[in-house]
């Protein structure tokens, strides 16, 4: 079977072509060692079947950011498996200056090539004209196909094409040593460019016409006044879907499980393979599948977003206040989703190509205040902030949350800042880009795209998630309570021993061996240390969201505790602990343990800092 | 002189980039942004008039002032005047 390789620059059409082609029969892997995605599919002419890999967009194959260096060593043959016999060129007709240039370097490496020229329909609109034999002998015979992917139109065409050139013999090159060196020096680029503009001259019969609806659409969304003031709504309106469409569907997933649970509990008889069921397994997974709402409506979000051409605009409009931080204008998008879920937002921030800026925006995502904080704040100023009105109007409780709110967006910006003094970027930083004329999105690239994301998260981080809820299972169950025992289990469990072990450490911050061993079940998620500690103080009753749960446990902690104490744990949460789903999944984005391992230290070392100053404080 | 003070509807010509680093220069290049081709100055940000946005052949190219600051351009003088 033969193998055709789609390259071309982003936005060129290239994953519509993909889709339109393999239509349901793809399927997504990891690159080796790496964490970029790429899509496996099939096609057939006639009777033959061809495999087909769609490869990330680049400009050119001097590669600067994580997708090219993919994309540029495929080309390159460094990557052994799947070799291409033929590569599929998209090249977008509207804009062929800048096409042309990838097209030149494959012809320099003696690729074989077939040019699919996308988006013929929008040039022809636009009064573009074009000797399209002339392009074909000009790119050493490869031929040239006019497509409109997103309709089908020329993809068959295409298809016979490089079916085709696979029968052809392979005229083995080898790529000079110096090759990737030379490319990316001025005098290389300048005669490139020069070839690319001769060749222009030569093919183009008819200038495409300017995108006038471009510029009259762009001189509202980069208005002085309407521009910030439609940011601000969109990214208000992103917030606010991602909350109530995935709430429902994380209730189902909820309620699914519990039922699940129900039937476990019923079927197995009582004991710790009940135990490891019901608390360990069918939680652990239930724990994963929770996050799916968030990441398959924000991927929805932000592909639409980009499809219509509004992301770059978004990063240009922020660009001036991001910069000061160290960080793209796009890195508003994971901050701003983190709030609902961190793992969505670490996720997202593969829109910002940058590598250092990416780990920055990825190590400070977890410090917004995301939905699964809020039980536990709910909780601790339920016990610590009288019911007072501020200025007659304000209540005095919310506006502690919104401290909360606030102090962890202050501290992942000053957490930033330091890193960007500290640190100097290997690659320097650049915003220089084009705004894309706006399009009509695809709506069906954009669902299973987003979709496809939501798998690749089960896939990928669901593993680490899962085994380690069950050694948090593990922790919280053995090695059981002895007989006669007066105390609920977890009082005799490892994590209680921890929690013991650990006293010491954290009396300075004024909690007791009970709260950090409700602690450590709230790895799994932060919610849970309610209802953690409502086991250690055998509070009765299941629900955690019951009105005389809460009731019973603020007075008990209220009795319990100093407002020192509470509100240094109330600090604690803002930064510790880093739920295991954040760090599944940012081993998965950074593609290794060091990351994780950096972040889960400095949220450790920052939340100890700022709860011994807090206990201190109103004590 | 340089781009960052370029005027709105005023058309320039690309003199030269001023970059010492083959990287940065050919990020300019391959954004089109090299001499002899024409570049105009189509918007500023909202706030502090940064980043800048140009019209490059067509094609809208948004660049920091920094980064404006390293193309060196001259204004284009209108054919009509010559002829």
């Amino acid at each position: 079977m033969s193998t055709v390789a789609l390259v071309g620059l982003p936005n060129s059409g290239k994953s519509s072509l993909f889709n339109y082609i393999t239509g349901n029969r793809q399927r997504v892997a990891n690159f080796p060692g790496i964490t970029v995605e790429k899509k496996f599919g099939e096609a057939f002419v006639g009777e033959e079947k061809l495999s087909l890999i769609d490869l990330p967009g680049v400009y050119t194959l001097d590669a600067s950011s994580l997708d090219e260096k993919i994309t540029r060593d495929y080309v390159f043959e460094k990557v052994k498996d799947d070799e291409a016999d033929v590569f599929v060129l998209v090249v977008d007709a509207t804009n062929l200056k800048k096409s042309l240039y990838l097209s030149f370097q494959l012809k320099e490496l003696g690729k074989k090539f077939v040019v699919a020229l996308n988006m013929i329909d929008i040039a022809n609109k636009r009064g573009q004209k074009l000797d399209i034999e002339r392009l074909s002998q000009k790119l050493g015979g490869a031929p040239v196909i006019p497509t409109v992917a997103t309709e089908g139109e020329g993809v068959e065409q295409l298809l016979i094409a490089a079916q085709k050139m696979t029968l052809i013999e392979h005229q083995k090159f080898e790529i000079p040593n110096d090759y990737q060196r030379k490319i990316k020096e001025t005098e290389y680029v300048r005669a490139k460019l020069a070839e690319v503009d001769q060749t222009l001259d030569e093919i183009v019969i008819d200038k495409i016409k300017a995108d006038t609806v471009t510029q009259q659409i762009d001189s509202y969304v980069l208005h002085p006044f309407f521009g910030p003031a439609l940011l601000f709504g969109i990214l208000i309106l992103t917030f606010q879907l991602l909350f109530s469409w995935s709430d429902p569907f994380m209730e189902l997933i909820e309620m699914g499980f519990e039922g699940l649970a129900n039937i476990a509990t019923q079927v197995i008889p009582a004991g710790y393979l009940q135990s490891l069921v019901v608390d360990g397994i069918i939680a652990g997974v239930g724990g994963i599948l929770v996050f799916l709402p968030h990441i398959v409506f924000l991927f929805m979000i932000i592909y639409f977003l980009e499809d219509v051409g509004y992301l770059g605009r978004a990063a240009f409009l922020l660009d001036f206040i991001m910069r000061k931080l160290g960080l793209p204008g796009k890195a508003v998008v994971p901050l701003l989703s983190s709030h609902a879920c961190a793992i969505p937002g670490i996720m997202s921030a593969r829109i910002i190509e940058n590598r250092f800026q990416r780990m920055v925006t990825i190590m400070i995502s977890p410090l917004a205040t995301c939905s699964a904080r809020l039980p536990v704040y709910t909780l601790l100023i339920g016990v610590i902030v009288p019911q007072k009105e501020v200025l007659g109007f304000l209540g005095l409780p919310g506006l502690v949350l919104f401290g909360l709110y606030l102090f962890g967006m202050l501290s992942a910006f000053a957490v930033a800042f330091i890193a960007k003094k500290t640190f100097a970027p290997t690659s320097p930083s650049y915003l220089m880009m084009e705004l894309p004329p706006y399009r009509i999105p695809k709506i069906w690239t954009i669902v299973r795209g987003s979709l496809q994301k939501g798998w690749i998260f089960v896939k990928k981080a669901g593993t680490v998630i899962f085994v380690l809820s069950i050694i948090i299972w593990g922790l919280v169950t053995f090695p059981g309570a002895p007989k006669n025992a007066d105390k609920p289990n977890i009082h005799y469990s490892y994590a209680a021993s921890i929690g013991r072990t650990f006293e010491p450490i954290f009396r300075p911050l004024g909690f007791d061996w009970k709260i950090t061993t409700a602690l450590i079940p709230s790895f799994a998620a932060r919610e849970v240390l309610v209802s953690a500690l409502g086991t250690v103080y055998a509070v009765e009753g299941e629900d955690t969201e019951d009105e005389s749960f809460v009731r019973d446990l603020s007075s008990i902690m209220s009795n319990e505790y100093s407002l020192g104490t509470l509100m240094a744990l109330l600090i604690w949460f803002v930064f510790a602990p880093q739920c295991i789903a954040t760090f599944g999944v940012m081993k998965k984005e950074t593609g290794g343990y060091k990351m994780p391992i950096i972040f889960g230290t400095y949220t450790l070392v920052m939340a100890y800092f700022f709860s011994f100053i807090t206990y201190h404080l109103f004590s | 002189m340089k781009l960052d003070s370029a005027q709105k509807k005023v058309r320039y010509i690309i003199k030269n980039i001023l970059s010492v680093e083959d990287e940065i220069t050919s990020r300019f290049y391959k954004l089109g942004i090299f001499p002899g081709i024409e570049i105009e100055l189509l918007r500023k940000a909202p706030i502090f008039s940064d980043p800048l946005l140009f019209d490059v052949e067509g094609a809208q190219i948004a660049l920091t002032k920094g980064e404006a600051q390293l193309v060196e351009v001259e204004l284009k003088q209108e054919l009509s005047c010559q002829q």
